[in-house]
């Protein structure tokens, strides 16, 4: 288990990270979304040591987290510009000689070229190529910054199939940050909201999508707790939460996806009830 | 195989993902597209094929050995159990849809009188 505890993070006095507290636990899949600049990729770069100075606390399996500890943390950063000189081959071996866990994995459906410069790949097959890289380290936690959008739908679900199976066979931890997730919907059972480097939501995805409506009415009553309205003229268009719908409604009310639910919390008042 | 026909997944809806899995297999039994010893595919091939998180299958995997649907043995997968009556299984089932489409026609003004003539008319159009 992950526990980050009272994690805070600054750059000169301003601060980027204010009191972050989470735990995932082994095998779990985390969505982290936010406003841009609401400290996501900040929090992935505090978590995997490439910012160190923060205060606060991140505790592997109940202790304080050392170096060695980052052996089994994988990180897809948003971008990937280094070793662009180095072949896939050179750049395979480079990892070996400094994960000590490192063994290459293969996937049926994608076949690395090993003498191919990793200059020459498209962005997308770069963004699978360092998927394959980081997971042949064997990381029980697996970090994924706002990257996804790169790969064309082909490769998005290679990637996905990649990830599936990882989770399925080794227990991995997914710690996903991304904008668009139409089609990561089915992946996370966990949703962390940040904004202004605080942690404005953290919640079950099941017990989120029991407790979100989307109501559509001529005049929306005051007393629903509307989080994000949309007034279309004839008919408004709210999102209630948190909301248990009653036997007797006669408002036309409906499910969300998680995508919906996203944006009118980081849209709407949910934000400004708590400036 | 059947289980992948229309199979899939409502992320709208409020009935949790392993839940509306578990329904999806439970009406194949009952419509016997699954039969009995048919084994079911992998936690990963689901997953995969359906683009969600691997627990989550397991987990609907794990209910429906533990409410006598399915039965499983480690290293070996899981299949459809041979099913003793079930009839409670279909009768509970149905009452649910039942009540949706009580719901709806009440919503839509039916009286009791009108559904059941619609409900006969129904029946009867389908016997014919």
């Amino acid at each position: 288990m992950l526990e980050i505890k009272n994690l805070s993070f600054g750059f000169g006095g301003r601060k980027v990270l204010e009191d972050v507290n989470f735990t995932i636990d082994e095998g779990e899949s985390v969505l982290i979304a936010g406003k841009n600049g609401a400290g996501k990729t900040t929090l992935l770069r505090c978590l995997n040591g490439i910012f160190n100075n923060y205060e606060g606390q991140i505790l592997l399996n109940n202790k304080k987290i050392e170096a060695k500890d980052r052996y089994s943390f994988g990180y897809l950063p948003s971008s990937l510009s280094f070793y662009d000189k180095m072949k896939i081959g050179e750049s395979i071996d480079f990892h070996k000689s400094i994960y000590p866990y490192f063994s290459l994995i293969t996937f049926p459906d994608y076949k690395l070229e090993t003498n191919r410069r990793i200059e020459e790949l498209s962005k997308g097959e770069k963004v699978l190529f360092y998927l394959i890289l980081v997971l042949s380290h064997n990381p029980s936690y697996f970090f994924i910054d706002d990257i996804l959008h790169l790969l064309d739908p082909y490769l998005r679900e290679t990637f996905l199939n990649i990830l599936i199976e990882r989770m399925e066979e080794k227990k991995l931890s997914v710690i996903i940050s991304s904008q668009t997730f139409s089609d990561i919907e089915g992946l996370p059972v966990k949703l962390i909201i940040l904004d202004k480097g605080k942690i404005i939501l953290k919640e079950s995805v099941e017990t989120l999508k029991r407790a979100f409506f989307k109501v559509t009415a001529k005049k929306i009553p005051e007393d629903l707790p509307v989080i994000y309205k949309k007034d279309w003229g004839d008919f408004e268009e709210g999102y209630l939460y948190p909301y248990e719908r009653k036997k007797s409604e006669d408002l036309k009310m409906e499910s969300v996806k998680l995508s919906e639910i996203i944006k009118s919390i980081i849209g709407g008042n949910y934000v400004k009830k708590r400036d | 195989m059947k289980i992948y026909n229309d199979f899939k997944i409502d992320f709208s809806s409020a009935v949790p993902i392993y839940d509306q899995i578990k329904k999806h297999i439970k009406y194949l039994v009952l419509s016997g597209d699954l039969k009995e010893n048919e084994e079911l595919p992998s936690v990963r091939k689901l997953a995969s094929f359906l683009k969600i998180n691997p627990n989550t299958v397991a987990k609907a995997y794990r209910e429906l050995v533990f409410e006598g649907v399915v039965d499983s043995r480690p290293g070996k997968g899981f299949w459809i159990k041979k099913r003793k009556g079930g009839d409670g299984e279909k009768e509970k089932i149905l009452k649910e849809e039942f009540e949706k489409f009580v719901e709806k026609a009440v919503e839509l003004g039916f009286s009791s009188k009108e559904l059941r003539e619609f409900l006969i008319k129904f029946i009867g159009g389908k016997d014919a």
